[in-house]
């Protein structure tokens, strides 16, 4: 990421404890203090209180919002906040409220999934590249680099098309949408962990390790796994970010998540035949969204700096 | 230099290749049946089987796939699409492209234009306020989605201050003169995103290079500041803007997808939607290659303008430095 958090070099406050071993090519495992850093700063902690809010609405959905998502209330189109629907009903009389609470559901079940699916394949393809090296590094950084030639949501965008994503119902469309945006993902995550794990593979505990006859399995595991960790977290909770905003493109565009469902990105588009009158329909699911994504960008941004304190003064 | 310019030719075709394969066969997969999309379900045996034949649909995959990638290098044939009365791939491409080319080209200079100067500025200013305001705006840029700027955008300056048209396009059919003003919100809110990702970036850049001593020595010996600013500094910050300027110039074209349906501008991205809303396979197929070898394109030229900006890139190779930026 193109990180412009540039600031002047302020001295650590007192009384804070700097990590004990931070290896020069990323952040340190997730140590004692990380948490209190985090939560001492202001920006990453309202994040955190944001994030949290979301998936204590979401995880709940069915029994917080008042309506089902696809309940029409007869009589009430485009009406108006009111004690019946504290946010309004759209244009099919549909209570805005329980389609936002159950929007946080798709967008966060979205994210979940797809940065598993991420995780997993980005970290096996950087773990074999990084510590086999050779013919296989080659091949593999190969792929990557091709499919990193592509912005992400173009080809999440194609891959949909051609899965035909436009006509699937709504369940299938759902697991299409992570399929097709942890396709494109993984590759930026593998070069990561293969680039920490070159760096580290070098380093002098891995060499010991080796020397008291540790197998490759005990030092990926036992050695290295435990360092990929800091960057790891950093990089899934700005990725998911990026992964909720291609989900609202995706189906703002009608390709992604299919109706009923409320996608916040469909709800937006549902907006717009309605939204001079009522720009209501247009802000609450836009600002939803921009929350949640500014919401785990700063948490990114302020793990990063928790993780690894001393890099907080470094371009 | 030559040598550096074919080796990454030489990258480009088998990568072209490999995704004509992966175009060609993630279509032949997807479920359902062709005939059912051009002759409709209903229709006869005989139709179908005639529908069949007539798009090449009766031939073994492999032997398919052969044909598609022969008929695009002898005839630069990239099929017929399914609807429009069989109308050829290209002539639909050739009618969106100008149009998304022409906004994808106006964007980028805008949001180069003002990326670099917000930049600079917040840079010049590094933790004052207008550094901050400016890194503030940029961070909205980022996470406000085109989607939403768009309707908010044309709610204020289109439906309620009147100044500027609220969609469609400005080659206008009839006359066929040019509008510009219809593509002043489009190219505003197509280029919003990369403005804030290139002021970020050359706000670091920049920061870095001030810190550098031979700025200190051009300070030192009297040389005022836009001197130092822009003749020494801003030539050695700027090799990382260009190469995310090659990236940005993917995402705007990816931008323009969203962009061209909300304002409804019939260029490539627009075309793209309705193909895969109607499941017009040809079409969207022709659409993956062509933005396929776009990029390919437009990483080459990167690459290449890289490496006479930093001669230090032509001898390490592509060595990952191309994603520095990200």
């Amino acid at each position: 990421m193109a990180e412009a958090n540039v600031e002047l070099a302020e001295p650590n406050a007192p009384g804070e404890t700097v990590g004990p071993m931070i290896p020069p090519t990323g952040l340190a495992p997730p140590a004692h203090g990380t948490w209190r850093r985090l939560l001492r700063n202001p920006v990453a902690a309202a994040s955190l209180v944001v994030l949290l809010f979301m998936a204590l609405v979401a995880l709940p959905a069915p029994a917080l919002a008042p309506y089902e998502f696809a309940r029409q209330d007869a009589g009430y189109q485009l009406a108006g906040p009111s004690a019946r629907h504290p946010l309004g009903t759209d244009d099919l009389a549909r209570d805005t409220l329980s389609r936002l609470v159950y929007g946080a559901r798709i967008s966060l079940t979205v994210a979940v999934l797809v940065e598993a699916f991420v995780v997993t394949v980005g970290l096996a393809v950087g773990l074999i590249a990084g510590f086999f090296g050779g013919l296989v590094d080659t091949a593999l950084m190969r792929v990557t680099d091709v499919v990193l030639a592509f912005p992400e949501i173009l080809l999440a965008i194609l891959l949909l098309g051609l899965f035909g994503a436009a006509s699937a119902r709504p369940e299938a469309s759902l697991v299409l949408v992570v399929v097709a945006l942890g396709a494109t993902g993984w590759p930026s995550l593998a070069r990561l962990v293969r680039g920490q794990v070159l760096g580290l593979r070098k380093r002098e505990f891995v060499e010991a390790a080796r020397a008291l006859g540790a197998t490759n399995g005990r030092i990926v595991l036992r050695h290295i796994l435990p360092n990929l960790l800091s960057p790891l977290l950093v990089a899934v909770t700005v990725d998911a970010a990026g992964v909720i905003l291609a989900e609202a493109t995706l189906s703002f565009l009608g390709i992604g998540v299919q109706r009923p469902y409320p996608s916040w990105g469909r709800m937006i588009n549902d907006a717009l035949d309605y939204y001079e009158y009522h720009p209501r329909l247009l802000i609450l699911p836009s600002l939803a969204l921009s929350l949640t994504v500014l919401a785990l960008n700063f948490l990114g941004d302020g793990l990063r700096d928790a993780l690894d304190p001393r890099a907080r003064n470094r371009s | 230099m030559l040598r550096f310019i074919l080796g990454r030719l030489a990258l480009a075709v088998p990568t072209l290749l490999a995704i004509s394969f992966l175009v060609f066969f993630a279509g032949y997969l997807s479920p359902g049946d062709p005939v059912d999309i051009i002759a409709g379900e209903k229709a006869s045996a005989e139709t179908r089987e005639r529908v069949r034949r007539a798009y090449g649909l009766d031939r073994p995959p492999l032997e398919r796939y052969g044909n598609y990638v022969g008929a695009i290098v002898l005839r630069g044939d990239f099929g017929r699409s399914y609807f429009n009365n069989g109308e050829p791939v290209t002539a639909i491409i050739r009618r969106g492209f100008p149009t998304t080319a022409a906004l994808a080209v106006l964007a980028l200079a805008l949001s180069l234009v003002v990326g670099v100067s917000v930049g600079i500025l917040a840079a010049v200013s590094a933790n004052r306020p207008p550094d901050r305001i400016a890194m503030g705006t940029a961070l909205a840029g980022v996470a406000v989605p085109s989607f939403v700027l768009g309707p908010v955008l044309v709610l204020l300056f289109g439906l309620r201050l009147g100044w500027l048209p609220v969609q469609g396009f400005s080659l206008n059919p009839v006359d066929e003169r040019l509008y510009p003003e219809y593509f002043v919100l489009p190219a505003i809110v197509l280029a919003a995103r990369s403005s804030a990702l290139i002021a970020r970036l050359t706000r670091s850049s920049m920061l870095d290079v001030l810190r550098a001593d031979y700025i200190r020595t051009a300070r030192a010996k009297g040389l005022g500041t836009g001197a130092v600013l822009f003749k020494h500094a801003l030539k050695n910050a700027f090799p990382p803007i260009l190469t995310v300027a090659g990236t940005t110039f993917g995402y705007l074209l990816s931008g323009s997808f969203v962009v061209e349906t909300f304002f409804t501008i019939p260029g490539i991205g627009y075309q793209s939607i309705q193909s895969i809303l109607q499941r017009d396979y040809p079409v969207i197929q022709g659409m993956a290659l062509l933005l396929a070898t776009i990029f390919v394109v437009v990483n080459l030229v990167v690459d290449v303008l890289y490496g006479v900006l930093d001669p230090r890139a032509r001898l390490s190779g592509s060595g990952g430095r191309r994603r520095a930026g990200m």
